[in-house]
């Protein structure tokens, strides 16, 4: 893929996830965008298709409600140390966001079928005392040696 | 606020200031309180979330570390733990769809519109009045269509959508907040526009 391929395809990938407002593209590749931008009349379609979705989020409005005088005061009437309770809620969403992380999944995964497979070979496999039956097995599959 | 101010402000919240803290909770609770809006459905809870963020802040200020993250991020981090705490517990505890949450919703609104008696006093309004409310209720439907769209999307594509578009962080901040990689906060977001405007496109 040539450099001007790649660059094309990074502008559309950028203008898919940030949008048309270039404010919020990543700051190190804004100007080699912009430039990819002046280049290619597909990217500016492409501009113009998220501009208008831009618009559309932009009218969404949520007004806050809360009076932060009236917030502040209430808190501030709480003591700033933590109690026996909330301690506990820490460690426990300590150990949510770790279990919300993905990278135990595979691992865990891998190490429950190994598990698995140890178990199932130690209580479902017998050792065999009877060579001549397996040979005999190894003989019909593969053809007994002339 | 420059992040200099702000580690000051902190540090003298650490220290049981009130001053620096309501200065803080006035620069930051709107924010917070819109983004919990934003991922949640129920108005109360969302504020509920805000003001137990900011609590967080005078309990906890001394765990805030500025060389690492603006204080906005750090807040942000503490609402969308909540918020995602909230969400999973409710998923878990009553399997009901949004937007049969949404529709109970405007049931509500409906409800409230009837009790006040305005249904009788929308019909006698003159014309003129009537078409201006004919053009802000497409308005509104536009809205509201777009609020279902939104609410529709999976949460940490809703979730990764709301940090960068409405509360204006950056990639990496979102990254940090969601605890992913930039990588990754720039795919949800790619998916996010996708399904919202493919869902737009469905109800037009």
């Amino acid at each position: 893929m040539s450099p001007e391929q790649k660059l094309y395809e990074r502008a559309f990938e950028i203008i898919e996830a940030y949008g048309a407002d270039r404010a919020r593209w990543p700051e190190q590749e804004r100007s080699a965008i912009e430039q990819a931008i002046v280049k290619s009349p597909k990217l500016q379609a492409h501009l113009q298709v998220h501009a208008a979705l831009d618009a559309s989020l932009k009218s969404l409005e949520v007004r806050p409600r809360l009076s932060p005088e009236i917030v502040a005061q209430q808190i501030v009437a709480h003591p700033q140390r933590i109690t026996r309770a909330q301690w506990l809620q820490l460690q426990l969403e300590g150990l949510t966001e770790w279990t919300a992380a993905a990278f135990w999944k595979p691992v865990f995964a891998a190490s429950f079928v190994f598990l698995i497979g140890v178990g199932a070979g130690t209580v479902a496999l017998e050792p065999v005392e009877d060579w001549s039956q397996a040979e005999h097995l190894s003989f019909a599959l593969i053809g007994e040696e002339q | 606020m420059k992040a200099g101010e702000e580690a000051q402000l902190v540090a003298l919240v650490t220290q049981g200031d009130s001053r620096a803290f309501a200065e803080l909770v006035q620069h930051h609770l709107p924010a917070i309180e819109t983004y919990a809006r934003r991922i949640l459905v129920d108005e109360s809870l969302a504020q509920d979330i805000a003001q137990d963020t900011l609590l967080v802040l005078w309990q906890r200020s001394a765990e805030f570390q500025p060389e690492k993250a603006r204080l906005t991020t750090w807040l942000h981090r503490v609402a969308h733990n909540r918020c995602i705490d909230f969400l999973r517990r409710q998923k878990r505890e009553t399997p009901i769809a949004l937007h049969e949450i949404v529709a109970r919703q405007e049931g509500t609104a409906n409800t409230v519109c009837q009790v006040s008696g305005e249904v009788s006093e929308i019909a006698s309004l003159p014309l003129q009045a009537s078409a201006i409310s004919e053009a802000s209720s497409a308005s509104d439907a536009r809205i509201s269509s777009l609020d279902a769209a939104l609410r529709q999307l999976p949460e940490s594509q809703r979730t990764a959508l709301v940090l960068t578009y409405y509360q204006n962080l950056s990639n990496r901040e979102v990254a940090t907040v969601i605890n992913a990689s930039t990588r990754a906060v720039e795919s949800l977001l790619c998916r996010a526009r996708s399904n919202l405007k493919k869902q737009l496109e469905s109800q037009q």
